[in-house]
């Protein structure tokens, strides 16, 4: 009995692939435990990463004040008004600070950076303060990733 | 901005001018609710209004267990909120074969929770509910009873809410705090929705189109 070349190559073939196999069962367990350790580590690392994800907002807010109010210095006790409503923590923690103001339009442009929870904060925030504080009223008219879009409106 | 589409149900105001002041610096606000005794004294400068400003005639009527609401003959159309002091009145007015407002506040949040939306689900006739955030917000600015409540109180906001929006049961928004400049805006009331975590078409059925729907009702359309 003569074995063909054909014969021969498919027999190489099987006898790879049980090898294989062999070898896969028996190293299994070794590499499910190498996989495991990558992907906790993978998940690890996209849960630092989003943690440390900060997002940088702007609000276009409109003040409503008498008329003897001064835009600029009531500005300047909205700092204390975040402090006292956010506490110190996460008011460094939300970056508030006052990017641009119009006393002409009297309107202003807020800027946020911290994570998604720090836009919802200070949106609230800005929009009791004239409940709890004398002063004039802050009404946010809209948000924005990009200062230039908002600066059009102010 | 300035599209004057969304409805604030309720605003307290000392004085006639605060009224144009209000309108004036809220450029959002196309429905206001005021006082129907308000209403009345400050004809005239309601009138001078040159804003597309709809003014409702409100008015709050606590119900306890033995006054139920029968049909009231005014001359003007009151759209008339009830405050159920009990269960059993929450429940009456809830059945009640009329279509009725009632109030969601603080206090009667016990009484009006999700069995109640449950059963003007059932109802044949339309219910709609009236928050009145401006009295939420009161409760978190002065309550002295520790986070734990307030966050309860807020919890069963959200619950009650989610629930009659699945079931397709009128909300309307009211933000009177305390008299004029302690009001919450209509943007304010967006935010406070937003922030509860209402999506946008949520927000916009709450301000927008559920309003609406309560005027054309209660003028028999």
């Amino acid at each position: 009995m003569v074995i063909s070349t054909l014969d021969f190559i498919s027999i190489v073939a099987i006898a790879i692939a049980l090898a294989s196999l062999v070898i896969v069962f028996a190293y299994t367990h070794r590499m499910w435990k190498y996989i495991s350790m990558l992907l906790d580590e993978l998940s690890i690392a996209m849960l630092v990463r989003k943690k440390s994800r900060k997002v940088k907002r702007y609000i276009l807010v409109k003040f409503i004040c008498k008329d003897k109010t001064d835009l600029k210095s009531f500005v300047k006790s909205l700092e204390n008004m975040f402090t006292k409503l956010l506490g110190e923590l996460d008011k460094i923690d939300c970056g508030i600070t006052v990017a641009s103001i119009s006393t002409d339009s009297s309107r202003a442009i807020i800027r946020v950076v911290g994570d998604y929870r720090c836009l919802k904060r200070v949106l609230i925030t800005l929009s009791i303060q004239h409940i709890l504080f004398e002063g004039c009223i802050v009404v946010p008219i809209r948000t924005s990733g990009l200062m230039s879009r908002l600066r059009k409106m102010l | 901005m300035g599209s004057r589409s969304k409805a604030n149900m309720f605003v307290l105001f000392s004085s006639c001018n605060d009224v144009k002041n209000y309108v004036y610096s809220d450029s959002d606000a196309g429905l206001i609710g005021l006082e129907s005794s308000f209403l009345d004294k400050c004809m005239d400068v309601i009138a001078s209004v040159n804003e597309n400003v709809v003014f409702v005639p409100r008015n709050l009527k606590s119900v306890e267990r033995k006054s139920i609401p029968h049909e009231s003959s005014t001359k003007r159309k009151t759209l008339t909120s009830y405050i159920p002091l009990d269960t059993q009145s929450a429940r009456i007015l809830a059945k009640l074969r009329k279509p009725v407002v009632v109030l969601v506040s603080p206090n009667t949040l016990r009484y009006v929770d999700e069995a109640q939306v449950n059963f003007m689900r059932q109802s044949h006739e339309r219910k709609f509910l009236e928050i009145a955030l401006g009295q939420f917000i009161k409760f978190l600015t002065d309550s002295k009873k520790g986070y734990v409540y307030v966050e309860k109180v807020f919890r069963g906001l959200g619950d009650v809410i989610e629930h009659a929006l699945k079931y397709d049961i009128g909300i309307v928004a009211s933000g009177a705090v305390d008299y004029y400049p302690k009001t919450l805006f209509t943007s304010h009331i967006d935010i406070v929705f937003f922030s509860l975590g209402f999506s946008k078409r949520e927000r916009r059925m709450i301000l927008e189109v559920y309003p609406v729907e309560l005027l054309k009702m209660l003028h028999g359309d």
